[in-house]
């Protein structure tokens, strides 16, 4: 059966709601295409580092179909290194805005994690229940 | 006085109908009837010879078009066989003016749409004439104020796409005084510049209302499916008419009496706040007393509170208080 690479499988999920994670990490939108889902956070640098301190992504953080486990590997970020790599912060007050993508989820899905360490510390960056509903087709 | 686009339209039906092979010799009525259809209004035959006229004679429109009449035909046609409308080359002055159009488009740092002007003046230019002269003077002979690298100038082909197109966009916001990042989805209405930094406005429907960003705040913008809502009350021009910036602080349209020093007085009157500015009265010595008739907004406050040393608010109060800290506690 030959998929249909139309505008209308570009989904977007705006300000989705979610668990885990909060204060200095904002998860902000999920784009799912049949090529690839994208998530977009931002993030801003706190005080408890005197010049903002670091981030940097694990290569190894999966987004996860929370119902049936099912794993989606990290194929690419954008503007956030991944380890051993990091970018530092140059003061307190910086903030990024940045990317990771996965391979394509099932279309089929409707709740996800996104899991860079399981179980994880505190600084990782896990979001649990990411709830996939309502989407937005965009145009391009 | 310049041509109207209607009068070029005119022109160019009239050229059609005398070098159309299948129907050569098109009398008065005939004229009348093909403008007629094509522009949708009446028009009489004098208005009609007039534009023949203009066709023939007028040098400033430069067709000077061997347009005759045909006794035997009772019809009009051109002298020259040749000769048509399109044919024509524009000249020297032509140039000029659009290269000088494109200089200034193009001091918006290479966006598309100066991009795009720019081809297509080129485009007509060549195809017009075999050579023209570029010029071997290169330099800049307009220059208007412009930040190098101003973050989220790479996303105003996109926005003023979707405000063209009336395409709602996804962008995701930063805000500077919140530290705090959103994702907003907006309706965009316009465009708008302040002070070398540009804005877009549109309807949020975070906020359900309308509202401002600065491009500098905007990150990957995506044009959305979805239908467009173009709130009916909006209007671009009334929304910013007496709006010094682009972050109104109220709807309330209110009398603002200040008073400058001799050296500011000046610049003031040599470019206005705004059109509501007034003189209340001319001090002895060259300071005056000035009032403009505006809603405060954020950047009247900067501009009162940057020029602390040769500017004084008298009215409102809230608004002296805001700026001097005078409310008692």
């Amino acid at each position: 059966m030959v998929q249909m690479k139309s505008k209308k499988t570009h989904k977007l999920y705006n300000l989705p709601e979610h668990k885990g994670r909060q204060g200095n990490l904002q998860l902000l939108r999920v784009l799912s295409t049949p090529e690839y889902l994208k998530i977009d956070f931002g993030y801003y640098a706190t005080g408890y580092y005197k010049r903002g301190g670091w981030v940097k992504m694990d290569k190894d953080t999966v987004v996860r179909d929370t119902k049936k486990g099912k794993e989606y590997k990290l194929i690419d970020t954008v503007n956030i290194p991944i380890a051993p790599a990091e970018l530092d912060f140059n003061t307190s007050h910086d903030w990024l805005y940045f990317s990771l993508i996965f391979a394509p989820i099932a279309s089929t899905t409707k709740v996800i994690d996104v899991i860079e360490s399981d179980p994880g510390e505190p600084t990782d960056f896990n979001l649990y229940a990411i709830e996939l509903s309502n989407p937005i087709l965009i145009k391009k | 006085m310049g041509t109207t686009k209607e009068a070029y339209l005119r022109y160019k039906i009239i050229d059609a109908c005398i070098i159309n092979k299948y129907k050569p010799y098109p009398n008065m009525d005939e004229l009348i009837d093909a403008v007629e259809d094509k522009i949708g209004k009446a028009f009489s035959v004098s208005a009609i010879q007039k534009d023949i006229k203009s066709m023939k004679e007028d040098e400033q429109l430069g067709f000077l078009a061997p347009i005759k009449y045909s006794r035997s035909r009772q019809g009009y046609y051109y002298a020259d066989p040749d000769y048509a409308i399109r044919n024509i080359p524009i000249n020297e002055l032509d140039i000029e003016a659009l290269l000088a159009a494109t200089d200034l488009l193009s001091t918006f740092n290479g966006n598309r749409v100066s991009i795009n002007f720019g081809h297509a003046v080129d485009k007509i230019i060549a195809s017009s004439k075999e050579v023209y002269d570029t010029s071997l003077d290169k330099r800049a002979i307009i220059q208007t104020e412009s930040s190098p690298n101003q973050r989220g100038w790479e996303h105003f082909d996109i926005l003023f796409q979707a405000a063209k197109e009336n395409d709602p966009v996804c962008f995701v916001h930063y805000s500077y005084q919140k530290r705090r990042f959103n994702s907003i989805v907006i309706h965009p209405y316009l465009l708008k510049e302040f002070q070398n930094r540009w804005y877009l406005i549109g309807y949020s429907e975070n906020h359900k209302a309308v509202r401002t960003f600065g491009l500098d705040r905007v990150y990957e913008p995506y044009l959305l499916a979805s239908k467009f809502y173009l709130k009916p009350s909006f209007d671009a021009e009334k929304h910013f008419k007496n709006v010094y910036g682009v972050y109104p602080l109220s709807k309330k349209e209110e009398k603002i009496i200040f008073r400058i020093t001799p050296s500011l007085s000046d610049y003031l009157i040599s470019q206005p706040i705004h059109d509501s500015q007034k003189v209340e009265k001319y001090h002895p010595r060259g300071s005056l007393t000035l009032s403009v008739q505006l809603i405060v907004s954020q950047e009247l406050i900067n501009f009162f509170q940057m020029r602390r040393d040769d500017l004084e608010v008298f009215e409102p109060k809230w608004l002296v208080d805001k700026l001097y800290g005078t409310n008692e506690k």
